[in-house]
């Protein structure tokens, strides 16, 4: 609150000015935020993370078969069901809410660049927890895609890994235990979103700070802002290093070529939710986009909602330009990384100057460039 | 002197609280009562302790100056430049500066905070992107390799970059005839110390972000610091004029900005520019203490207008004195004061138009003018070019600022 307070003794007066912020249950726009959370979780959250298990099941799986008789048919059946499960995930690492934010899931599913010689320790070693924050980057998708992509520079020396080794059953225990923990992690979210979670989620339908719709605004805008156009494209482009590239902090190095891939997923993730648009669907519900038609929120003559919808558009048709790999368009025409990141930046302006404010909902973190 | 909004103080206790609940964005100075003293100086206190703080500031205007020493003194002595050593210094790293508290901050530099202000390069108003940014740090380390390309001691001459000795000095020319130093300069003053200022740290987006605003009102300091993060914030935006400012000796020493508020305000055709500027700094600067936004604010805009007057004139004047200089040594006597002039070009892109979070002068009509300088062929050799053309950039900064180009091309006393 942003009233200054001249005087003293008119405590109540001071108790009606100071209610704007508080733990209300009522959002005072008159916005229907609990069809609007009852949207986000049975048509976009819950699916996307039940789809989300369905993929790491599978990969456990090839896994299983992979480490139980080592070859190239069996590393080229796990790289697949990675890349599927890696796809998959892109739709929920905006979901950090509740037992996704209790275990730190986007930490310990995708922090890259991996530590490829903290991996090779682990392994020696044989003795790791990946529930310690120094675990971090020895683990989830990046650290699974050094262990079936990056070991070796081709297919056979890979599979030595897995079965001349000395210390090949260290390896095959290592990607098990990758695998392992992504499953165990989601399990975790879906059972407690099908638990208890989701009428708690639904329920806190207020314009408090910790009320799910700011909550879940404030995940969105910062997935996108520091997941998508930072990890993604900004940072290995040089955006934040004084034009410092680095081609080894892409997403997935190792295999390499699916970085524009999962660039693409997470971008369309992003547009899907601000839409409100179902799982694997065209079916669309409340969402931001209506919630900012119903505010009415308009921008030089046109509804905000369509400027960032029109954006997106833009975002997609200048990612088509970049390579299948980016480490490489970075060395080629580090140019359209930037131009990418560029097109990206715009809704990020458009969330955090017009569509944040519009909603009255106050930007929890903060990004910090003083001196 | 004595400051005050105005006052209520008369009215009945309660109206005048109602009021101020009435509305809670826009609070502004008509309803409250403010009574505060704006000092006669940049001096502002809290429990017997200085709460002025730019030293960042200060750090980045001493780099770039000496910056512009090490290529100064490489032409002087007709060695061969290092560009390594400026770009090393562009980014701080590798201890280069003779000024070892420099070299100390290492945290510090100028290349981050080029092109880099909230409004235009996160905000991307007035048409900035990363692309632009990018495009002008580049730009920046191309002045470092033209440096370098021109030292040693050859002559310069049409399409050879080398020495012309102008006087008593050296100077270092691109085989454009861009004094790379010159560039390098004036161009940094737009693109770092203009855009941190009026893009940046007079940015209600940057002033009144998060809670910004809230703590500044209850006086909640940063922590170890006796300044809250607003009062700082306004600081910083100080610094980047005043910040390498020496009052102490017998002759003043003032440096880039804040040197050229003063050149322009000698011209009586400015009034009292310095003066204004000053006083809207102190006085922004005791509202924002006083928790007075509404008189911050307008400071702002003041600042805004005033400080993009600068650029604006030395751009003129140097055209035009460049323009009398054309016929003499094939025109490399012009290139210098030219070169100087491209260097505010440039900075005009950074200006800030109050209300508009927009430049004065845009990114398109700012490269054209830039192009338009070395345009002609070997750039600025050209002379009948440049003798055809100058007239009319001079005329198109001058009417979009909202002065003459005789006010800025004469300085009357």
């Amino acid at each position: 609150m942003k009233k200054i307070l001249l005087l003293i003794g008119f405590t109540a007066f001071f108790a009606a000015c100071s209610s704007d912020n508080g733990g209300s249950d009522s959002s005072g726009d008159g916005y229907d935020r609990t069809a609007l959370l009852t949207n986000w979780a049975d048509n976009l959250i819950i699916p996307s993370f039940e789809n989300y298990q369905i993929k790491v099941a599978a990969l456990q799986t090839k896994v299983g078969d992979f480490t139980a008789a080592p070859s190239e048919t069996g590393l080229g059946e796990v790289r697949t069901a990675w890349i599927d499960a890696y796809k998959a995930f892109q739709y929920v690492s905006q979901y950090e809410i509740g037992k996704a934010e209790q275990i730190k899931f986007v930490s310990c599913t995708n922090a890259y660049p991996t530590n490829a010689t903290g991996i090779e320790t682990n392994i020696a070693s044989g003795t790791y927890n990946f529930s310690l924050l120094s675990q971090l980057d020895k683990q989830g998708f990046p650290a699974i895609d050094y262990m079936v992509n990056g070991l070796a520079d081709d297919d056979a020396s890979i599979v030595a890994f897995y079965t001349s080794n000395s210390n090949a059953a260290g390896y095959k225990l290592y990607l098990t235990n990758l695998t392992a923990r992504l499953k165990t992690n989601v399990d975790l979210i879906v059972n407690d979103w099908n638990g208890n979670y989701r009428a708690a989620f639904i329920g806190s339908n207020g314009n408090s700070a910790s009320s799910s719709v700011n909550r879940m605004v404030n995940l969105f805008v910062k997935n996108y802002e520091t997941y998508v156009r930072s990890g993604k494209v900004g940072l290995p482009a040089g955006v934040f290093s004084e034009g410092i590239t680095f081609t080894n902090k892409v997403e997935a190095y190792y295999k390499n070529d699916i970085s524009k891939i999962l660039l693409n997923e997470g971008v369309k993730a992003t547009q899907d939710f601000f839409n409100g648009k179902y799982f694997n669907s065209e079916v669309t519900g409340p969402s931001l986009k209506t919630y900012l038609d119903y505010l009415n929120v308009v921008k030089d003559g046109q509804r905000l909602s369509t400027i960032i919808n029109n954006q997106y558009t833009t975002i997609n048709s200048t990612n088509a330009l970049l390579g299948d790999s980016f480490s490489e368009q970075i060395l080629i025409d580090n140019g359209k990384m930037i131009a990418s990141f560029d097109q990206m930046q715009w809704n990020v302006v458009y969330f955090k100057l017009d569509m944040i404010p519009a909603m009255k909902i106050v930007i929890d973190y903060v990004d910090n460039d003083g001196d | 002197m004595k400051f005050k909004n105005v006052l209520l103080a008369s009215l009945p206790v309660a109206a005048l609280f109602s009021v101020s609940c009435s509305n809670d964005d826009n609070n502004t100075s008509q309803e409250q009562v403010f009574n505060y003293t704006v000092p006669t100086t940049y001096a502002f206190e809290r429990s017997g302790e200085s709460t002025v703080d730019y030293a960042g500031q200060t750090n980045r205007v001493l780099m770039l100056d000496e910056m512009g020493t090490e290529i100064k003194n490489k032409a002087a002595a007709g060695t061969v430049l290092d560009a390594a050593k400026l770009s090393d210094m562009y980014n701080n790293v590798n201890s280069q500066f003779s000024n070892v508290a420099l070299n100390t901050a290492t945290d510090k530099q100028l290349k981050n905070k080029t092109a880099a202000s909230r409004d235009f390069f996160v905000n991307f108003n007035g048409g900035a992107t990363i692309a632009e940014q990018t495009a002008v740090r580049n730009l920046f380390q191309a002045q470092f390799d033209n440096a370098a390309a021109a030292s040693g001691g050859e002559v310069a001459a049409a399409g050879v970059a080398g020495t012309y000795i102008d006087g008593n000095s050296k100077r270092l020319f691109a085989a454009n005839g861009l004094e790379p130093q010159q560039v390098l300069l004036k161009g940094m003053m737009g693109a770092c110390f203009m855009d941190q200022i009026v893009n940046n740290y007079l940015s209600k987006n940057v002033l009144d972000e998060g809670s910004n605003r809230e703590n500044n009102t209850n006086k909640v300091l940063e922590e170890g610091k006796n300044y809250t993060k607003m009062e700082h914030l306004w600081d910083e935006a100080y610094g980047y004029i005043y910040g390498g400012d020496d009052l102490t000796g017998t002759s003043p020493v003032l440096k880039f900005w804040s040197s050229y508020i003063k050149q322009v305000d000698d011209d009586s055709d400015f009034g009292s520019l310095r003066e204004d500027i000053e006083l809207a700094f102190r006085k922004g600067r005791a509202a924002i203490t006083a928790g007075d936004y509404a008189t911050r604010d307008t400071q702002i805009a003041i600042i805004k207008k005033k400080i993009a007057l600068v650029p604006a004139v030395r751009a003129v004047f140097y055209l035009k004195e460049g323009k009398g200089k054309l016929a003499t040594d094939s025109g490399a006597k012009a290139f210098h004061a030219l070169s100087e002039g491209y260097g505010f070009i440039m900075s005009l892109r950074y200006t800030n138009r109050p209300g508009t979070n927009s430049p004065y002068m845009t990114k398109a009509e700012v490269d054209a003018i830039l192009s338009g300088l070395t345009a002609g062929t070997n750039g600025l050799w050209d002379v009948d070019y440049l003798n055809d053309h100058i007239d009319g950039w001079a005329e198109q900064i001058a009417t979009r600022f909202g002065f003459t180009v005789a006010q800025a091309e004469t300085v009357t006393p």
